[in-house]
């Protein structure tokens, strides 16, 4: 390649591929290996071929997805280390070639071993379960190119790290950093509102995980079990891999403004130098405050139930300094690669714990608005809401404008709220009682609005609690949360139940021994002096033809529910039966390889006639909790 | 051919370069002098193309250095601090080279080796500093430069090497008319090869001229003066004296301080020429350099 105009030298590409030959012929050997014993476990423990396909999609993507971003990494750093020193910085730029050229020789050189070696693991695969007698091409075509477009993307990502930087020990830092940051920053931010503002959720959820994409690639990407075998989550493989191109382009703009003489320096672009100082003060305020506060106070579980006090916010406030202290001035010995920083650096400082006060203070005294922030009727799509566990979606506008209106009382009763959870015993055995109250609004924008809360069911709170209820055990809200029992869904139905003994002599010198064993879940069925539990199983068919027209007859009339409140009405002892119906449901999420059981309940009372009839037609007695214990 | 107009470059907040001025022509061989800090390395880097200025210009053959391929190309750059391959051999670099620079030369790089008689297969990171400055020649003069860029070129090589070095420079500059821009602290080692000099101090050019201009500007008048009377309307940059007899470092060309001298019917006197060494001294004597005391 002798043009000295080219945005590609190939000489370039060639001495960058065979400098770093170590590098991507381990990649290459560790994962032609692995496939292969992929491919030969696949075939010992499986007894068709789409089960073989399964385990040898599973395990290459998700080896390779971790895989792919530990070595895309590594030969990202390397194609990139010139940059790194003084002397070979000046070296590659005093060459007669373009940036574009430097940066597309030294760049492809990285990358293209990998996705050569992608190639020849896929084929070795393939060989391997023809051997075997199975045909994987097709999957080991699917392996490919998923497992190519991880490394488009992951080596852009990692392009994109060097090139902020000028000092190679701090890449793995950041790469680390942009894989894990959105959903580490969100937890924490959610952990630091838990303190502050009442009905702070929690979620499991995030709603910035795209913007940590080896926690959402490992999320979302998955793989199918039969009889579809494959791989799920393309789009995102795609999106990411495009993402992964724009990084690269992103890159070279970056590589074409660089400056040699930041070889070393810990941010090699000048305008991200504020930054980068901002982001580690913040940073270091968020984790090692939220550090330092748990070792000093430890008292987060208080905070969350009753809200934080003074002291609470002026501990972690400090905390919060001290640790922005740590950051900001770790970023400025960084920055300047000198000790003696403490000199006229103290303006940002101060602009950092102006910040970090306005925040607490923010949440504190609700200076935006998130505690008593509750949706507008017109921009709300949908809710969703869960009482002990039971979640239920609604749509239509009356619920939503009642769960509004019960949300907004909730807020508004606040401090009674925290002031009566303050004094509550539960030995006190009154008729009050506490419930988790969650509520999920779906914004017709596609936001998503979370709160949670600790409820103190009495006087007020009673009336909350009926509508909540109300609504929960409305018929059309019952239909749409056991709605597979209205298809042919279910797998098998358990019904325990619970008879009075006859002669409470015979079981009495088992008492002791079947007591134990109840607290270890060892026996399914209990013994006690008075009471023995029974059970029964019966299959899908004997369940749809015996027992599931009464209990749909019964939820249609608004006799049975799936859910009921055994702490908020000790008089349901005497209309409940001590009798529990479970339906199992096999259930396959979209994205998920395995099949996940959930357990649709009913406890009949008093009132579901049906499937009371039902239940005594196959032989079980039923009898109330008051019948039994009082 | 290079010329730099107001050229400044900052590093943080130490100014490398401060509204830097040069002018190199084509076919010299050009020393670039001036204590540690001064800047030469930093103007070297940009004359390769290595670093953009800040603010300023910097052109060579009339076009911009930086991102410039057709520029770099013609260029030899030799840093202080050299750069090979980990691992690599002459060989690999030499093919390595040889795709990148279009005018490299394979038969010179062949006739070469019975000057520079290094083992061409063995990794250069194992030999000595001084072969490696070797190694670093070789590959330079096989590139058929026009401009060779030299950072402290000699150091580390023994004298033997160092004249073979030089000549085949000199006789590039001969015959190619390649220009040649070398920073050295060894003064005396560029007084025999360079027909120019710059005398750098932080970051600005002092003096520019060739080194017959410079060491026919300043001369050494050692005087016994009649009742202490020392010559009139001469620029004396220092003064110095051990008995009756005093030493002056005087700017002017030697006639007119003679004709200075005489006029003021000296005991003696006499005119000695500056070494390159005491006009850098002497030079910097005069901007305060702190060197001044030691040397007196």
């Amino acid at each position: 390649m002798r043009s000295t105009k080219s945005y590609f030298n190939l000489q370039l590409f060639k001495k960058t591929v065979t400098r770093y030959w170590p590098i991507w012929s381990v990649y290459l050997f560790i994962l032609s290996i692995a496939n292969y014993f992929i491919v030969r476990e696949s075939v010992y423990y499986s007894y068709a071929d789409v089960v073989e396909l399964d385990s040898l999609y599973s395990s290459t993507i998700t080896f390779g997805l971790i895989f792919s971003a530990i070595f895309c990494l590594a030969t990202a750093m390397f194609s990139h280390s010139w940059m790194y020193t003084a002397r070979s910085a000046s070296a590659y730029a005093c060459l007669p070639i373009k940036r574009e050229g430097l940066f597309l020789s030294t760049s492809l050189a990285g990358v293209v071993p990998l996705i050569l070696s992608n190639l020849f693991a896929m084929i070795v695969m393939s060989l391997t379960a023809l051997y075997f007698g199975v045909n994987a091409f097709y999957a080991a075509l699917l392996c490919f190119l998923a497992l190519s477009l991880f490394n488009v993307f992951s080596y852009g990502l990692a392009t994109f790290c060097c090139e902020l930087t000028g000092n190679a020990f701090v890449v793995p830092f950041i790469y680390a950093i942009f894989n894990f940051l959105a959903v580490v920053v969100e937890a924490l931010l959610k952990v630091l509102a838990g303190f502050f503002i009442y009905g702070a959720s929690f979620s499991s959820s995030f709603y910035f995980s795209f913007l940590s994409p080896i926690y959402e690639m490992i999320t979302k990407v998955h793989t199918i079990r039969t009889p579809e075998s494959g791989i799920t989550g393309w789009s995102y493989i795609i999106a990411y891999a495009v993402v992964g191109l724009i990084l690269c382009a992103l890159s070279l703009l970056i590589f074409k403004k660089r400056r040699m003489e930041t070889a070393s320096d810990i941010v090699a672009f000048n305008p991200l130098k504020p930054v980068f100082k901002y982001c580690l003060s913040f940073g270091c305020a968020l984790t090692l405050g939220m550090l330092f506060y748990s070792i000093i106070a430890n008292d987060f579980d208080y905070n969350y139930a009753y809200g934080c006090e003074l002291k609470t916010i002026i501990t972690l406030g400090i905390c919060m300094i001290i640790a922005a202290f740590i950051g900001y001035f770790a970023a400025e010995m960084l920055i300047h690669k000198s000790f003696k920083v403490f000199k006229n650096k103290w303006k940002g400082f101060i602009c950092v714990c102006a910040v970090i006060a306005l925040l607490i203070a923010g949440m504190y005294f609700d200076l935006f608005g998130i505690e008593k922030y509750v949706p507008d009727t017109d921009d709300i799509g949908s809710v969703s809401f869960s009482v002990f566990g039971c979640t239920t979606e609604i749509e239509d506008a009356d619920t939503i404008e009642l769960l509004r209106e019960t949300h907004s009382a909730i807020i508004a009763d606040k401090d009674r709220n925290r002031s009566l959870l303050k004094d509550w015993r539960y030995e006190d055995e009154t008729e009050e009682f506490l419930y988790d109250f969650r509520i999920t609004y779906v914004l017709d924008n596609g936001r998503r609005v979370n709160r949670e809360y600790t409820i103190f069911a009495s006087d007020f709170h009673e009336a909350n609690w009926q509508t909540l209820s109300g609504i929960i055990n409305r018929a059309d809200c019952i239909k749409a949360r056991t709605a597979p029992l209205f298809t042919d869904d279910i797998e098998y139905c358990n019904i325990y139940y619970t008879v009075p003994v006859a002669d409470s002599s015979a079981n009495e010198k088992d008492a002791d021994f079947a007591e134990e064993d109840a607290e270890y879940e060892r026996l399914p069925i209990d013994k006690y002096p008075d009471t023995e539990g029974k059970y029964i199983e019966l299959t899908a068919s004997e369940a749809k033809e015996a027992l599931i027209p009464a209990i749909i007859d019964d939820i249609n009339h608004g006799r049975i529910s799936d859910f009921h409140n055994y702490y908020g009405s000790r008089s349901l002892s005497r209309e409940i039966y001590e009798c529990s119906i479970n339906f199992s449901i096999p259930i396959k999420r979209d994205n998920s390889e395995y099949f996940y059981y959930n357990n649709i309940s009913f406890n009949p009372t008093v009132n579901s006639t049906s499937t009371n009839e039902a239940l005594k037609s196959l032989g079980i007695e039923l009898y109330t909790v008051a019948e039994l214990y009082e | 051919m290079i010329k730099a107009e107001k050229l400044v470059k900052q590093f943080d907040k130490f100014r490398a370069l401060d509204e830097f001025n040069i002018n190199i022509p084509q076919g010299c061989v050009y020393g670039l002098v001036g204590p540690n800090g001064a800047g030469k390395s930093t103007f070297l880097r940009h004359a390769a193309g290595v670093y953009k200025q800040d603010s300023g210009t910097i052109e060579v053959f009339g076009e911009k250095v930086f991102e410039n391929p057709k520029i770099k190309n013609k260029i030899a750059y030799i840093p202080d601090d050299l750069f090979f391959f980990l691992q690599a051999s002459i060989l690999d670099m030499r093919n390595f080279y040889r795709n990148i620079y279009t005018n490299f030369s394979m038969e010179r790089y062949e006739k070469l080796k019975d000057v520079f008689r290094l083992d061409e297969k063995a990794p250069i990171r194992k030999f000595s500093k001084g072969m490696q400055k070797q190694a670093a020649f070789w590959l330079a003069l096989c590139m058929r430069p026009e401009i060779m860029l030299l950072d402290e070129p000699v150091d580390g090589l023994d004298p033997v090497m160092r004249r073979q070095i030089w000549s085949l420079i000199l006789s590039d500059v001969s015959e190619n008319g390649t220009t040649v821009l070398v920073s050295s602290h060894n003064l005396r080692e560029l007084e025999d090869v360079c027909d120019h000099v710059g005398i750098m101090h932080k970051g600005k050019m002092l003096l520019e001229r060739s080194l017959s201009d410079i060491q026919g500007n300043t001369v050494k008048l050692q005087i016994v003066p009649k009742d202490d009377v020392l010559p009139q309307n001469i620029t004396i940059l220092h003064e110095s004296s051990t008995g009756r007899m005093k030493t002056l470092i005087v700017r002017g060309n030697p006639h007119d301080v003679s004709e200075a001298a005489n006029a003021v019917d000296p005991v003696y006197y006499e005119l000695i020429p500056l070494t390159l060494e005491e006009i850098f001294i002497y030079e910097l004597g005069g901007v305060d350099y702190a060197v001044n005391e030691i040397i007196l």
